[in-house]
């Protein structure tokens, strides 16, 4: 009764293996095709970074170049903006600054 | 039928078994052999770009940055018509194809044609897929603001190496050394990213430079050499508290996107590398010695009612006859007899002291490259005149940024800084490197100081010698100066060549900034007080409103003043 339990399990685990070992052998050679997949994906974006990253840079030092007073001045002064350049008449500049972290922001007509 | 079967399980086990073979070659007998060639197929060494840190103004605007760009280069071995290829890059890059073709017929195997191309025109050459020509990724140093602080910012070499200013002084912190990593490739040479991010990057600088101040004294600078048709002008402002540098600028300058146009005059930092005679504002050497050493008081009288002076046998006369002036008005005159007068009270040794006491014949110890420490004879070396002289600002060469120096040490009391320009450095991920902090010393007492801020105040006064240089809602105070230059023909001074400079403070009582003007060999005037005392009103006013400074007259209606 034994034998035949087990001559029975033998006949299971024989097709059993054989699945096995070919689901782990497929698993293993999809793994390293998913991996190649995914570095030459990664590769492709990173391409694309680099190319972002350039232009952002490019973009960063318009931005530098157009955030110069120089600049500002010149738009100014070329009518862009009413009035042209002109600094601040300091009789009209207000002054506001908190005494300490916490308090709150102090302002006077008269000096403190 | 069968016959059949064994031939084809023949050649199957046979073609079993030489792929066994094979594979134990492979495999066993040669697999240091296969595993090298694999590895070089496999394998590319990457060499990282480093990106030069970031130099930024005090404010955190960016005064150098990095743009990622192109390098050509060539293998010659794999060019068959070298002739095609020159005339077709030619077309693209600003090259004679007669240039080109001498980088293609070399025996090299590697061989530059343009480096860091603008990449604009970069795709347009790789389109042309020409066999033989690569192409390199790079970092290319950039200058956003143009000239703007050229000599202080300075420049890189074409390997981003600092050759001038912040850029060579501070080139360890900026640059990094650079790296070479090992990337895969498949059989087309396309890279098997592993992922990982690969970039090195030098530290940030912080520059005590603020953009707008330094635009504000460079526009006025150029217009007064524009006006006074000058040879060369120099102009630095500075915190008189803490030696930090706001401003400082040259004429002639040149772009820092291309030095190698410029001529090496141009690139000079000529506030540190250039001296001069000081003249007359050198005179608060010996006037600050004389308070401090209890020889005169405010209201000494001096007579200057002859106009001139002999000493050592050479007769030194003043602008105008003064008549008897006290020791305020020699100042506020500007009078060389009375300036002589105090120095000869003074004596050699003492006045040699101040002159050294005040840092003269000495450098400043900023922290940028080719700073000169001018020239101060000691007293054994002196002419029967060199009292005169060096007690009126001749026989003695400063840098300008000495007698800014100077001047800082009246304005915050009598403390000597030492002038910086980088206030701070940080690693790319935030972390302090290095941080400036301001050196001083005590040279002079509070009561002297305070003195002589009053006769200084007087200089732009009624009757001083700088009213031009009065500032419109705050006091300055200063001195000017009108030195003779030499002619290099007659080795004496010059009736035509002169140095015309105004150096001050403002708000004299509380000074925020401290400023020097040197106008060289100005045309149709040349007193300090006309030729450089309008530049420095005109740049003082503006920067006041730049920084929003209360006027002294703070207290009157609409304005609205802080504790600050």
């Amino acid at each position: 009764m034994i034998c035949r339990r087990e001559n029975r399990l033998i006949y299971l685990l024989k097709p059993i293996s054989v699945v096995l070992l070919l689901f782990s052998i497929f698993s293993i050679v999809w793994l390293r095709s998913s991996f190649v997949s995914l570095e030459y994906r990664i590769s492709s974006l990173e391409k694309k970074k680099t190319v972002l990253m350039r232009d952002m840079k490019m973009l960063a030092a318009d931005r530098a170049n157009l955030m110069s007073v120089e600049r500002f001045e010149k738009v100014a002064n070329n009518g862009t903006v009413n009035g042209g350049f002109a600094f601040p008449d300091r009789v009209k500049v207000v002054h506001v600054k908190k005494a300490k972290d916490k308090e709150s922001y102090m302002a006077a007509f008269n000096k403190k | 039928m069968k016959k059949r079967a064994i031939i084809l399980s023949t050649a199957i086990v046979f073609g079993f078994v030489a792929v066994v073979f094979r594979l134990v070659d492979i495999m066993l007998f040669n697999h240091d052999w296969f595993s090298a060639k694999a590895r070089f197929q496999q394998v590319r060494k990457e060499i990282i770009p480093v990106k030069r840190g970031i130099i930024f103004d005090r404010r955190g605007r960016e005064m150098a940055i990095n743009l990622d760009t192109e390098s050509i280069y060539c293998d010659p071995s794999e060019i068959l018509s070298p002739d095609k290829v020159a005339s077709a890059l030619s077309g693209r890059i600003n090259q004679k194809p007669e240039v080109i073709l001498t980088k293609l017929n070399t025996d090299k195997r590697f061989n530059w044609i343009e480096r860091k191309l603008n990449i604009e025109y970069i795709q347009g050459i790789k389109d042309m897929r020409l066999k033989g020509i690569g192409f390199a990724p790079e970092i290319k140093r950039y200058y956003p603001k143009g000239s703007l602080a050229s000599h202080v910012i300075g420049f890189v070499n074409i390997d981003n190496n600092g050759l001038e200013g912040v850029e060579q002084k501070y080139d360890k912190y900026l640059a990094s050394r650079s790296a070479k990593a090992y990337v895969f490739r498949d059989a087309k040479g396309n890279v098997l990213s592993d992922g990982l991010s690969r970039e090195i990057k030098g530290n940030n600088v912080s520059l005590t430079i603020d953009e707008g101040l330094q635009y504000i004294l460079e526009k006025n600078l150029d217009a007064a050499v524009l006006h006074w048709r000058a040879a060369s002008a120099t102009a630095i402002m500075i915190d008189p508290y803490t030696g930090e540098i706001l401003a400082m600028a040259n004429r002639p300058t040149f772009d820092v996107n291309n030095p190698s146009d410029a001529t090496p005059s141009q690139r000079r930092n000529r506030a540190i590398t250039d001296c001069y005679e000081p003249g007359s504002t050198f005179k608060i050497i010996a006037g600050t010695a004389a308070l401090e050493e209890g020889i005169v008081k405010p209201d000494t009288k001096f007579d200057c009612n002859t106009g001139y002076i002999e000493v050592g046998g050479k007769k030194i006369r003043d602008a105008h006859k003064h008549g008897i002036l006290s020791f305020k008005e020699v100042i506020q005159k500007s009078s060389n007899v009375g300036t002589i007068k105090i120095g000869l009270n003074l004596g050699r040794e003492r006045l040699y002291e101040y002159v050294k006491r005040f840092g003269f014949g000495e450098k400043t110890g900023i922290d940028l490259a080719g700073e000169v420490s001018g020239w101060v004879r000691p007293p054994a070396k002196w002419s029967g005149t060199s009292i005169g002289a060096i007690s009126i600002g001749q026989e003695v060469a400063v840098t300008p940024l000495q007698v800014l120096r100077a001047y800082s040490a009246i304005a915050n009391g009598g403390f000597l800084v030492k002038p910086y320009i980088v206030s701070e450095i940080r690693s790319p991920d935030g972390n302090v490197v290095h941080k400036t902090n301001p050196e001083t010393r005590r040279i002079l007492s509070e009561k002297t100081v305070s003195v002589f801020r009053e006769i200084l105040k007087a200089v732009t006064e009624e009757g001083g010698t700088a009213m031009e240089a009065a500032v419109d809602g705050n006091q300055v105070a200063g001195k000017t100066g009108t030195a003779q230059l030499i002619d290099p023909k007659t080795k004496r001074y010059s009736k035509e060549k002169y140095v015309s400079s105004f150096v001050g403070f403002v708000p004299a009582d509380k000074p925020r900034i401290a400023m020097i003007v040197v106008i060289h060999e100005p045309k149709g005037q040349i007193y300090g007080g006309v030729v450089a005392g309008p530049v420095f009103r005109k740049i003082a006013s503006e920067s006041l409103s730049y920084l929003s400074v209360p006027r002294d007259d703070s207290k009157e209606k609409r304005l609205l003043v802080s504790n600050k």
